[in-house]
């Protein structure tokens, strides 16, 4: 077996449910998504087992989350190994613990994202003045989702009734006086509800548009 | 009958002439329940068509399974519905990702390859002649602008574009009132941009259709869509409001069907017609 499928292997049976998904750019370039919290269990191994060293670490602003991507190189393979770190988290656990030289890349993301590493060895500002470590952070953007402004009652109605309007209180009180029947659908009937949220979860619409399941409200 | 998010939630007018209509000629009707919205072919279908074509999919399955035609009273449900049949039969990869997710929640694809919207059973299973033979005369003083709206210009084939949109006039016309033509028939209302920007939709779009239609001496205007509709009746309002711009006392706007309720003598109060926030007192004063 060559090096590259051995190391996805290797990392698939590791790492079980945290192993999310795998790609490939190019030959010798894959790329794993492993979630956020089996980092550094992720990159133990691969310096460990397989000895990689670490060339550097991406951070990309994707609006609702960050993508962090660790470039680690193995005896030609390029393995990136991406994880997503939410906004209204930014944090993430420093894999300074198993590779020391990862710190003054983790300082500056932190300076520029506002990223926090938990466990980092030394947290102080690399690139940007000290005072702006808690303030300012030059590349992060406001929580930004894919629903407009004026689409999020829209979004979040449907989501949470199974339509786009609510319906106020005059238009209740006007059913009544013109005697029509009690509205059977998704607004009064929570099991077919849960039948919109299925489909929402499994065409991932929820990831899509950003929304939080617990606040029953878009995350921006 | 598919009622869809509007007319229960904004306009029960609409669905309380619907019902009286329908009765009055003895068509039955069934609510499709446990239904979501359609749903909306500007927010949800331009955010993932996925989510959109299962969630219109899931309610055509629905229906189906009450073993009943589907029909509706709002051109955008009928737009929805009519392009998730046409998505359904012609995107193989769009529909085994939804035929996945509906099989989830135990539900099969759809089969069904018609929807109606309210202007066909009004023309094709009561018939002009029967709206003729009750209507009398009462809307004879009426002069009426008939607003189509986009979406009822939908069909599978070219030589159908025009069809529903002259059904509806062939069914204004049954009732008596006259037909007034203003030249912009076809224009959009404007009502989707009025989300985007508001000025646009009220001055560039709205505004021309109403100046036409009240320079065309109409009493009011007949549309077959509730967006269409509120559209015409809060955007004369804002227009006012905001932009000093007035057509008269306003023009009244009235859905089809609540057009053919007051045409076969179902009184006014019965299905609720002065819940409008427009003029709607300035047609009932003209019914003979």
């Amino acid at each position: 077996m060559n090096q590259e499928k051995e190391i996805i292997k290797k990392l698939s049976s590791e790492l079980g449910d945290n192993f999310l998904a795998e790609s490939k750019m190019r030959p010798n370039r894959p790329v794993v998504l492993v979630k956020k919290d089996a980092i550094l269990n992720t990159i133990k191994i691969l310096v460990e087992e397989f000895g990689a060293r670490l060339c550097t670490i991406s951070a990309v602003d994707q609006g609702l989350d960050f993508e962090l991507i660790y470039h680690m190189s193995i005896k030609g393979i390029i393995i990136n190994v991406k994880i997503s770190v939410p906004k209204e988290e930014s944090e993430v656990i420093s894999v300074t613990s198993v590779m020391p030289g990862s710190l003054s890349v983790e300082r500056e993301i932190w300076d520029l994202f506002q990223i926090k590493f938990q466990g980092i060895t030394d947290s102080r500002a690399l690139i940007v003045p000290y005072e702006w470590r808690d303030e300012k952070a030059p590349l992060r953007k406001p929580m930004d989702g894919l629903v407009a402004y004026y689409q999020k009652p829209t979004v979040e109605n449907l989501m949470e009734q199974g339509q786009v309007f609510t319906m106020p209180s005059t238009v209740k009180s006007n059913r009544e006086k013109l005697k029509l029947p009690e509205i059977q659908t998704t607004m009064t009937k929570p099991e077919a509800m849960n039948e919109i949220h299925e489909i929402a979860r499994e065409v991932a619409f929820d990831k899509r548009v950003g929304y939080n399941w617990e606040k029953k409200k878009l995350r921006y | 009958m598919f009622w869809g998010c509007w007319v229960p939630m904004r306009q029960p007018s609409i669905e309380a002439a619907c019902r009286n209509v329908l009765e009055r000629f003895g068509i039955g009707i069934k609510d499709i329940e446990n239904a979501s919205c359609c749903p909306d072919p500007i927010v949800t279908e331009r955010l993932q068509r996925e989510m959109w074509l299962a969630l219109a999919a899931r309610n055509i399955s629905i229906a189906e399974k009450m073993g009943m035609e589907l029909a509706t009273v709002c051109n955008g449900c009928y737009e929805t519905l009519f392009e998730a049949i046409d998505a359904l039969r012609t995107n193989d990869q769009l529909r085994g990702k939804v035929e996945k997710a509906l099989g989830q929640i135990g539900i099969s694809l759809p089969t069904t390859e018609n929807i109606r919207h309210i202007v066909q059973i009004l023309s094709q299973d009561i018939g002009v002649e029967e709206i003729k033979k009750l209507s009398s005369s009462r809307l004879s003083k009426l002069n009426v602008a008939i607003h189509p709206g986009c979406h009822l210009y939908r069909a599978h084939s070219r030589d159908k574009v025009l069809e529903k949109p002259k059904m509806l006039e062939d069914i204004v016309a049954a009732t008596g009132a006259k037909i007034v033509d203003y030249e912009l028939q076809r224009f959009c209302c404007g009502y989707q941009n009025r989300i985007v920007e508001e000025e646009f939709s009220l001055k560039r779009m709205l505004a021309q259709k109403l100046q036409k239609i009240w320079e065309a001496g109409a009493d009011c205007i007949v549309v077959p869509c509730p967006a269409c509709n509120i559209q015409f009746e809060f955007g004369q309002l804002e227009l006012k409001r905001k932009y000093k711009m007035t057509f008269g006392e306003g023009i009244p706007v009235v859905h089809v069907i609540e057009f053919v309720a007051l045409g076969i003598g179902i009184k006014p109060e019965e299905f609720g017609l002065q819940t409008h926030r427009g003029p709607t007192s300035n047609i009932i004063s003209k019914l003979v």
